[in-house]
């Protein structure tokens, strides 16, 4: 029998997957095998291992997995079954709304589940990054503003500048309060 | 003009090439697998657009392009010269390619993103790599709002690229390692560092040409200079493990070194038919030889731009005709053989 992902070499692995809490079998050739498990086939996305863990959050949580794979995003319209099968967002909008969905999974994948490299210099139309934030900030968005505060409380650490940190802390601290009184 | 891979005196030995590959999105577009045909044929041939004037920053000229009037031949010789990849080459959708005609710079719009910039370099280079990138990356975001979020990063289509959509790649020879079966233990600690180690033309069981490629797998939660940093530590350890093995062969078994040298250099020159794995480890032991003053040669020859220019698809392009196998084993060595220069 040949390889099911491949179609070119014998098939000699059995896998065995379990996804939204359904077992599923593939037989696979060594190769795409050990390409499955280090998750690598070339830029290849995590592909099915990646759907396993993404879904996990339909098997783990107690609604029902019909009710999860219904949440649907806004901006494309890529349902949340869509995106644990095919591994991939739609669009921008898909990250905020499967984004706390796959948060701690995401973790598991990466590094950790905040970015801390560039930032785009650009945004809007020519106007810098940093004054972008600066409107952010002016809005009423206390959600987006925490976790703003939050990414510059970890870059301060980061850059071992503990008085800006306190600053942060405080802010942070004076933020969460308003939040929780409301 | 030359390519940027034939620009042999800037390989050194262990380092064959470096590369970084970066990923973006526009902010207000849905991603390339929910955009229609038609807005992608639009917004290509605006991010088109949106590079002229980018020949300044890359100081080569780039050359645009749909994959429309590609053969399916030229697509796969892309992906044997490593300007697309195999994602890309599989999609049927309409995109767009920009190329510098040097091919250190290459950009594929909406393939699995709307944005995917590479730049190659020779040798171990890849801060001047990522440099180059950033640069290119800032030119494109001053036009273009990027899909950008403080938690996630650049949003990209697949979660495997958020954070910074960074790529980065350093191409090692390691004959030694991989003679000795060394690259496989090796292999499985990298992951550990967030790495990951491939065959440039195979895989780790089975990989003509010796040539390997360390990357990393993990984009969200480290910076671009942490990648960087990562990949150039972990490329002087396995440089260090080749080293320590080499050393001891050229002391204990160097006669029977030169043998398989000498006789790569006879295959290559005087063989009617090369195998594509005959022809890349007769290329592997040459370029050995050279950088351990064990063959001379009249002139400065460029193992790894031959060992990709003789892949199968490459070759036909290199002749401009269809060849079966039996023909693409006799058109290797003449293309070799054109190449080869003589021993002094």
């Amino acid at each position: 029998m040949l390889c099911e992902k491949c179609q070119k070499r014998e098939a000699n692995i059995m896998v065995t997957e379990i996804m939204n809490g359904r077992k599923r079998e593939m037989r696979l050739c060594s190769q795409c095998a050990a390409e499955l498990r280090t998750g690598m086939g070339e830029e290849f996305p995590l592909s099915r291992l990646l759907s396993g863990i993404l879904g996990s959050y339909l098997q783990s949580d107690e609604q029902e997995p019909a009710e999860a794979e219904k949440i649907t995003c806004p901006g494309c319209g890529m349902t949340y079954g869509e995106f644990v099968r095919d591994s991939q967002f739609g669009c921008a909008d898909c990250y905020n709304t499967f984004g706390l969905l796959i948060e701690e999974n995401l973790k598991r994948i990466q590094i950790s589940s905040r970015h801390t490299g560039k930032k785009p210099k650009y945004q809007q139309n020519g106007v810098s990054f940093e004054e972008t934030v600066e409107h952010v900030r002016k809005e009423e968005n206390r959600a987006e503003q925490l976790h703003l505060l939050q990414a510059r409380l970890q870059e301060a650490l980061k850059e071992e500048d503990y008085e800006q940190a306190a600053l942060l802390r405080d802010e942070i601290h004076a933020l969460k309060a308003e939040l929780e009184q409301k | 003009m030359k390519k940027w891979y034939e620009k042999v005196s800037e390989q050194s030995d262990i380092y064959v090439a470096s590369r970084v590959r970066l990923v973006r999105n526009l902010k207000d577009y849905v991603f390339p697998c929910k955009l229609s045909d038609v807005a992608k044929i639009g917004l290509t041939a605006t991010l088109q657009k949106g590079c002229e004037g980018l020949d300044e920053v890359t100081a080569c000229e780039l050359h645009g392009s749909t994959f429309e009037g590609f053969s399916q031949m030229q697509k796969i010789a892309l992906k044997e010269r490593r300007i697309i990849n195999k994602s890309i080459l599989q999609k049927e959708h309409p995109m767009g390619l920009l190329v510098a005609e040097d091919e250190s710079v290459s950009m594929v719009f909406n393939g699995d993103d709307h944005i995917r910039m590479q730049v190659s370099m020779p040798g171990l280079r890849i801060e001047d790599a990522w440099r180059m990138a950033n640069q290119i990356d800032d030119f494109l975001n001053q036009k273009f709002e990027y899909a950008f979020d403080e938690r996630f990063g650049y949003m990209t289509t697949f979660p495997t690229n958020a954070g910074t959509g960074m790529r980065g790649y350093l191409l090692l020879h390691l004959p030694f390692l991989a003679a000795n079966d060394g690259i496989k233990g090796l292999a499985r600690e990298m992951s550990r560092y967030g790495l990951v180690v491939q065959g440039a033309f195979g895989d780790l069981d089975d990989n003509p040409g010796d040539v390997f490629v360390l990357s990393n797998q993990k984009t969200l939660g480290l910076s671009e200079k942490d990648i960087v940093e990562v990949l150039v530590r972990i490329a002087a350890h396995l440089e260090r493990q080749e080293l320590k093995i080499r050393t001891q062969a050229l002391k204990k078994q160097s006669i029977q070194l030169q043998d398989r040298i000498y006789k790569s250099y006879g295959i290559l020159k005087y063989a009617r038919t090369l195998e594509t794995a005959e022809a890349l480890n007769c290329l592997s032991s040459i370029r050995c030889g050279i950088y351990n003053g064990l063959i001379e040669m009249a002139e400065p020859l460029n193992c790894y731009g031959l060992m990709m220019e003789v892949q199968d698809a490459n070759l036909q392009v290199l002749f401009d005709k269809p060849m079966d196998q039996e023909r693409l084993t006799q058109a290797r060595c003449e293309y070799i053989q054109k190449r080869l220069p003589e021993l002094v």
